[in-house]
């Protein structure tokens, strides 16, 4: 954070305390700068000051009348005082008044325990009521959405989720109804409340007006062991505060993390946990024993497991075995597989079910990730969704775009199906399923041929980019109108628009670069984003949405036949023998087998981490899956793989273990294990621990913090990273190590954009090998087309 | 159907004019006045043809500034000091908002001029927007004035038919567009921000000030707000000019004013008066002297909104300084007269009824404590109350008044306060006896 | 030495006449004070409805965390308590419980209560903890327990201070009536398995002695 300019500051004292706020602040927030409480209804940080729950009273001085804290600014020389008599009473009044037609069903309700209304009265009102005629009733309580009841005598007609659903959701949704006394809540029947967002009014809601049928009676607050975590449904990485009763996780609320998900959360992330909490997840490890699967115990398994691998590879050699990874797991256990494979079997058949990614390409030096951030989308003047489509499978950043569009940001829609930001955006293009590439293709032979290229790396390269000229010459708007169904002349605007722009994000699926055309479309979106400008700075950049909640950092930690972890290829000499010293043994150069070819006969044992592979395989490649010699599933649930297995090995959901996430803007974050692992179960990083030491591997991890401040000692993309390090917040790779705190707690430091530079020269390595510096400026461009 | 024109006009032809002049409804009673041809052969539009040929925009402000005329809703602000506030230069295009929402309990002016002459309050609308450099204005009708806004929409058809209103009007190069908008029913949309909302599509919540209209007003505009009456004087300070008009009225509020006097009253009706005028010779030379030779008990010398005055403050000369000094406010000039016989539980419980089911809801101590109020008082009128729910009565109004996001609630609080300070021994008469002192519910103990 | 024998004798016969200080128990027992706080005791209403509305406030004061509950939702079909909300497990773990009376005293409705009963040996341990079923008290008895041994009857003629009571629950009274409507009768009809009584036969919160 940056120092505030001194002529910037505001100095006042509350209480008879100085505080300097920065111009514009609320005295609420100054108030809170210095830890004094001032008590809030309709006033959400997040939002506009209403100034209507009129509970926020302070006394400022040469002001006549109480002023509001919520909606007063604060000036040079402000006097406040948040203790007087007539500040007192003030509050008092309101909160006697808000009591008057508020039942006391507090032991019924769900928010008791977590109420405002409860705390405030306890710590700033009245100690009893004078109200002793009838209160206001109405029929409780009624659902406005398929999630969300409403307790309309319960409501204090804060306004905060009407509110919420008009300006930050910008959906329909919760409205204000009638007026006076019978202000109510409630939902036009003709525009249904359903938004991806609606969970957030359940939990901005003061009171227990607004609750989730999901938690409806199921426990109270007292009852909750509270962990804040990451959640582990998407690849935003909302941080949370997973809440667990006994066994069981009821909910997830939001953790504010301004940088990740602003502090709010979506509604899969909050209610979404049956798979945590199922019954039909898996108590025992299983061995196939006369055909049947049937209990064993974690020793014979693992002994089994570890003996049948060995025994394989030393038959039929080190390339019998492989594994495929997860995208699911956290890095550490992503970190262990590969190394199981590599150092502990000596192969490199290691792939994950995505497959190959483009950026694994020769020469790679950093991946296709998202250059830009998901804050750095409110600094944007245009933003191009391309294929994708954040609100279903990425709703925080969708809800961030939403924030862009109220900064100004244009949104250009270009998707094959119809997206819930069309109504916001300013350009709607809709195209066939399956051309996403053709239309990237499209968008970069407008802007070279019609020489729109802008920015430095465009004038200093005129070969390069003639050459990029000359590779989607015949990629026209007007070809691929054709075979791509879209429109020509928009998307030839569209491209004018991005070259005009003053900072665009060009967004896409990473899905979209597995269709049949897209195999080049992150090196054409990158190569678009660099020679329009739209690069190396906050506000401007490309990358792809990333599909699970750890796909990056599955690729990050080598979960690729190629690569090693930290992107480095098992080719290059010096990463294998540096990684080699660290790990005690000697790493095979060639690289191994991919996704498909092992999945296709390729290996003779297959181990397969959190990966469901049968699910996604043609019938005919089904018969490769029964053919395995061994087969082992590491899984929370008996999948269609593991049904196939001679082995299954019983693991736990991301609330059960500690470890880390990275998300799709490369942030890495913390994930904190909320409860007891599910008895029978093992976290995969402990099985993978126990199987290695089956194999006689001399692994000693004791916790996931000592695999994660390894990773930060070997892997460059993470560089200083360790648990301590990694704080409440998490840091966007490429990370260093940064100063230690007064406290002496380690930190990193972390890259909020990536830079030309970056992909130039590589992160500079500060453990044991860094990249090599081979990949030229050029490269990167003509790369797209190697491939 | 009182409501009808010619009944208005009837009951306007019996006013009589005595030695006190009338500026504004000078032609109220001439036949068709509501009509274009026989507003203009009254002299109707000279006013504007005069300002736009002979008197640059800048200098009507000045003159009506020096006229001191002040706003005639309720606050009686300066009109000139109010234009004063608008930024000479802002990025927004300037709005002016002519408010008819005339709602207030025993205020009835605004609906005249709107369905007597409505052409007045259009004539005036232009040369507010003309003083003010503003190119686009609304006329703000109540929605329960359907007449009223029907011949308000009327007149100004006819008037940019006339090209009074439109591009280059009088060829002066001044141009107008004057929008009709009807409300939806609610007395908080008479507050000038929740008129705004309420003009801009929304629902009719006050906002938040500052920032006040005049710098960002209607649709992030700077807007000036002012009521029917205001406007419609601007023809007669610029017909009179300001030196005349001042002449009328006293030292600080000048010149006259419409004073709508209600209640039990021979004559109740519209009567405009020079501000100073004693309260006694608008209800007993004007309005007869209350209904039946009864005594008089009360006098609410300004709309539902302001506090009761008694029989001995029957001298007060009706401006904004003298009212005020008695203890009450001048507000919108609807005088409510109560004779001996009337409950003054059941007419404040009245009048609390109003502003609880026109309480916006938005902020709390308006929404919840209008509504106490009206329990607390419903239970004392019905013989049911406690001696110390007066007490409780004004604690409650101690926390709205002041505390509140805008002047409703305030509003709600002065006529129980003020009824309780002179009246209490009516008040603990119902705690007593259970019923009523006065009246037909009366009952003695 | 023989004045020690006769002394001790003295004492002997001294005490001879009197009633002995121990009881012969189990086939007598000793009277038990009026607050006595033995095992747990789930009470009812008079229409046959449950007390507990299932609001975890016993288990949160519980020092020992001896009491797990399970909350669910009253239906018309199947309505348990009054208002919204019942337990539907209700488990006290005797072995844990220190009979301190916490729970007894969180009680929003007066639904638990330490009863005068302090015969518990089992001979499993998991026997001692005690299920809804068993806590429970019978269909047809709507005790209040030793809550009138600790609650002072109100006096005769206390006034009423609800004028605006309407005849169903509407938050003005103490949190009793609050969560479960107390005992003023449900405004809907009451449906449980095996009960004939008459809904509308129900005793009114004022007339209690």
């Amino acid at each position: 954070m940056a120092e505030q300019p001194r002529e910037d500051l505001v100095n006042l004292t509350i209480d008879g305390r100085p505080v300097s706020v920065p111009k514009g602040s609320l005295i609420w927030a100054a108030a809170r700068k210095l830890g004094i409480e001032i008590p809030i209804y309709c006033y959400h940080p997040k939002m506009e000051p209403l100034g209507a729950c009129r509970m926020c009273f302070v006394a400022v001085e040469k002001m006549p009348k109480l002023a509001t804290a919520c909606t007063t600014v604060v000036t040079e020389g402000m006097v406040v005082r948040t203790d007087t008599p007539a500040v007192k009473k003030g509050r008092q009044g309101t909160l006697e008044f808000l009591l008057i037609n508020h039942p006391l069903d507090c032991p019924v309700c769900d928010k008791g325990g977590e109420c405002d209304l409860q705390d405030f009265t306890l710590r700033h009102g009245p100690g009893g009521s004078r109200f002793d005629v009838s209160k206001r009733h109405f029929a409780k309580p009624i659902p406005v959405s398929e999630q969300i009841l409403l307790d309309r005598e319960r409501c204090i007609a804060c306004q905060r989720c009407a509110r919420f659903c008009q300006s930050v959701a910008m959906e329909d949704g919760l409205a204000m109804q009638e007026r006076g006394f019978r202000t109510e809540v409630g939902v036009d029947p003709a525009a249904p409340f359903d938004s991806i967002f609606s969970g957030n009014v359940v939990e901005m809601c003061p009171v227990g007006a607004l609750t989730a049928k999901s938690y409806r009676f199921v426990s109270r607050p007292w009852e909750l062991k509270k962990t804040g975590s990451v959640c582990g449904l998407c690849s935003v990485g909302c941080n949370v505060r997973v809440d667990v009763r006994v066994d069981k996780v009821l909910r997830q609320y939001s953790r504010p993390n301004d940088d990740v998900d602003d502090g709010w959360l979506c509604d899969r992330g909050r209610w979404e946990l049956d798979a945590i909490n199922s019954q039909e997840r898996l108590r025992t490890p299983l061995i196939r024993k006369d055909g049947l699967l049937q209990p064993a115990s974690w020793d014979e398994a693992m002994r089994l497991v570890a003996g049948r691998l060995r025994e394989i590879a030393e038959r039929d050699g080190p390339g019998a075995v492989g594994g495929i990874g997860s995208t699911h797991t956290t890095n550490e256990e992503a970190y262990l597989f590969q190394k199981l494979l590599r150092a502990g079997l000596g192969t490199n058949n290691v792939d994950h079910h995505h497959g190959r990614f483009p950026a694994a390409a020769p020469g790679a030096v950093l991946p296709w990730a998202w250059t830009d951030s998901i804050a750095g989308l409110e600094r944007a003047s245009d933003i191009l969704i391309l294929g994708a489509d954040p609100y279903h499978r990425q709703p925080i950043v969708d809800l961030r775009i939403r924030k862009a569009i109220r900064a100004g940001a244009r949104v250009h829609i270009v998707t094959p199906e119809p997206n819930r930001l069309d109504r916001l955006a300013a350009t709607v293009l809709r195209y066939t399923p399956g051309h996403t590439g053709e239309i990237a293709r499209a968008l970069l032979n407008v802007v070279t041929a019609e020489g729109l290229t802008r920015g430095e790396f465009a004038a200093q390269r005129a070969a390069t980019v003639e050459a990029r000229r000359a590779s989607v010459a015949n990629d026209t708007p007007e070809q691929v109108a054709e075979t791509a169904g879209i429109e020509s002349a928009a998307l030839r605007a569209l491209a004018r628009d991005l070259a005009g722009a003053e900072a665009a994000v060009i967004l896409y699926d990473e899905m979209a670069t597995r269709e049949p055309s897209g195999a080049t479309l992150a090196a054409d979106l990158l190569d678009l984003a660099l020679l329009t400008g739209n690069f190396g700075r906050p506000g401007a950049g490309v990358g792809p949405l990333m599909e699970d909640n750890n796909s990056l950092g599955a690729r990050d930690m080598g979960l690729l036949p190629d690569t090693l972890p930290g992107y480095r290829l098992v080719a290059d000499q010096d990463a294998r023998a540096a990684l080699g010293a660290v790990w005690g043994a000697t790493l095979v150069g060639e690289p191994g087998q991919t996704y498909e070819e092992m999945l296709g006969g390729g290996v003779k044992a297959l181990y397969v981490l959190g990966a469901d592979p049968a699910r996604h395989l043609a019938d005919a490649q089904l018969t490769h899956l029964n053919g395995f010699e061994f087969l082992v599933v590491q899984d929370m649930f008996l999948t269609e793989t593991a049904r196939r297995a001679d082995v299954v090995l019983p693991a736990v959901a991301y609330t059960e273990k500690d470890g880390s996430f990275t998300n799709t803007e490369r942030r890495v974050q913390r994930v904190r294990q909320a409860m007891q692992p599910l008895p029978g179960a093992k976290a995969d990083w402990e099985i993978l621990v126990g199987v290695a030491r089956a194999l006689g591997l001399s692994w000693r991890y004791l916790t996931p913090a000592e695999i994660l401040s390894e990773i930060g000692r070997t892997v460059p993309l993470y560089a200083g990273a360790s648990r301590r390090a990694l704080g409440e917040l998490g840091a966007c790779w490429p990370l260093s190590p940064g100063a230690r705190t007064p406290e002496g707690r380690p930190t990193v430091s972390g890259s909020p954009f990536l830079t030309w530079e970056m992909f130039e020269r590589g992160v500079a390595p500060s453990g044991v090998s860094g990249a090599t510096g081979a990949a030229g400026p050029e490269l990167a461009v003509a790369r797209g087309r190697e491939e | 159907m009182a409501d009808t024109l010619d009944t208005v006009i009837t009951e306007g032809k019996a006013l009589p004019l005595g030695p006190y002049p009338r500026i504004v409804t000078k032609d109220f009673e001439v036949p068709g006045i509501d009509r274009i041809e026989v507003y203009r052969q009254h002299g109707g539009y000279a006013a504007l043809a005069k300002a736009l040929r002979d008197i640059p925009p800048d200098t009507l402000a000045e003159e009506v500034k020096k006229s001191g005329l002040r706003g005639r809703g309720g606050a009686g602000f300066a009109t000139g000091v109010k234009w004063g506030f608008l930024p000479k230069t802002a990025p927004k295009p300037r709005y002016l908002a002519v408010n008819c929402d005339e709602s207030e309990p025993g205020t009835f002016k605004d609906r005249m001029i709107m369905e007597v002459s409505p052409h007045l309050l259009v004539e005036g609308t232009i040369l507010a927007a003309y003083a003010t450099h503003v190119h686009h204005a609304f006329i703000y009708v109540r929605g329960e004035l359907a007449f009223a806004g029907r011949q308000v929409e009327r007149a100004v058809r006819e008037a940019y038919d006339a090209g009074l209103i439109g591009k280059d009007i009088l060829g002066s190069g001044f141009d107008l567009d004057v929008t009709v908008a009807r409300g939806a029913g609610a007395y908080i949309c008479g507050e000038e921000s929740a008129l705004m909302e309420s003009l801009e599509g929304k629902r009719g919540y006050p906002r938040l000030k500052p920032p006040f209209p005049a710098v960002v007003g209607l649709y992030g505009g700077p807007t000036v707000i002012n009521n029917a009456e205001t406007v419609s004087t601007l023809p007669a300070i610029v017909t009179l000019g300001a030196d005349a008009y001042t002449a009328y009225g006293t030292e600080k509020s000048k010149g006259t004013r419409i004073f709508c006097l209600s209640g039990h009253v021979e004559r109740p009706g519209n009567y405009e008066l020079p501000l100073g005028t004693p309260m006694r010779v608008l209800i007993e030379d004007f309005g007869g002297g209350v209904r039946g030779g009864k005594r008089l008990k009360a006098i609410i010398p300004g709309g539902s909104s302001t506090p009761f005055l008694l029989p001995e403050h029957l001298d007060t000369p009706l401006d904004f300084e003298s009212v005020a000094a008695a203890g009450s406010m001048l507000g919108s000039g609807g005088v409510i007269v109560l004779d001996e016989d009337t409950c003054i539980v059941a007419a404040v419980l009245r009048m609390s009824e109003f502003y609880r089911d026109e309480s916006c809801g938005k902020c709390t101590p308006c929404r919840e404590g209008t509504f106490w109020l009206v329990q607390l008082l419903e239970r004392l009128e019905h013989g049911e109350g406690k001696a110390s729910d007066l007490d409780l009565l004004n604690d409650i109004c101690d926390n709205i008044a002041g505390k509140v996001f805008c002047p409703l609630g305030d509003a709600a609080t002065s006529s129980i306060v003020s009824s309780i300070k002179l009246f209490r021994d009516e008040y603990l008469h119902h705690v007593r006896a259970h019923g009523c002192l006065v009246g037909p519910g009366a009952r003695k103990h | 030495m023989a004045m020690d024998i006769i002394k001790g004798l003295n004492t002997t016969l001294r005490e001879l006449g009197k009633k002995p200080t121990t009881v012969s128990y189990p086939e007598e027992k000793r009277p038990l004070p009026a607050r006595f706080r033995g095992r747990h005791v789930l009470h009812r209403y008079e229409n046959g409805l449950e007390r507990c509305v299932g609001c975890f406030l016993c288990a949160g004061a519980c020092p020992a965390d001896a009491i797990y509950i399970e909350a669910a939702e009253n239906s018309e079909e199947q309505r348990v308590s009054p208002g919204e909300r019942y337990a539907r497990v209700f488990d006290v773990n005797l072995l844990r419980c220190i009979f301190c009376g916490y729970c007894e005293q969180a009680c929003p409705t007066g639904a638990i209560t330490l009863e005068r009963i302090y015969e518990l040996s089992v001979t499993h341990p998991e026997d001692l903890v005690y299920h809804k079923e068993q806590l429970l008290e019978p269909l047809g008895s709507a005790t209040r327990g030793s809550l009138d041994a600790w609650v002072a009857p109100a006096p005769d003629q206390t006034p009423t201070p609800l004028p605006g009571r309407q005849g169903f629950f509407d938050g003005l009274e103490a949190s009793a009536a609050a969560v479960g409507q107390g005992d003023l009768p449900a405004e809907t009809e009451i449906m449980i398995a095996g009960d004939t009584g008459d809904p509308h036969d129900t005793g009114v919160a004022g007339e209690e002695k």
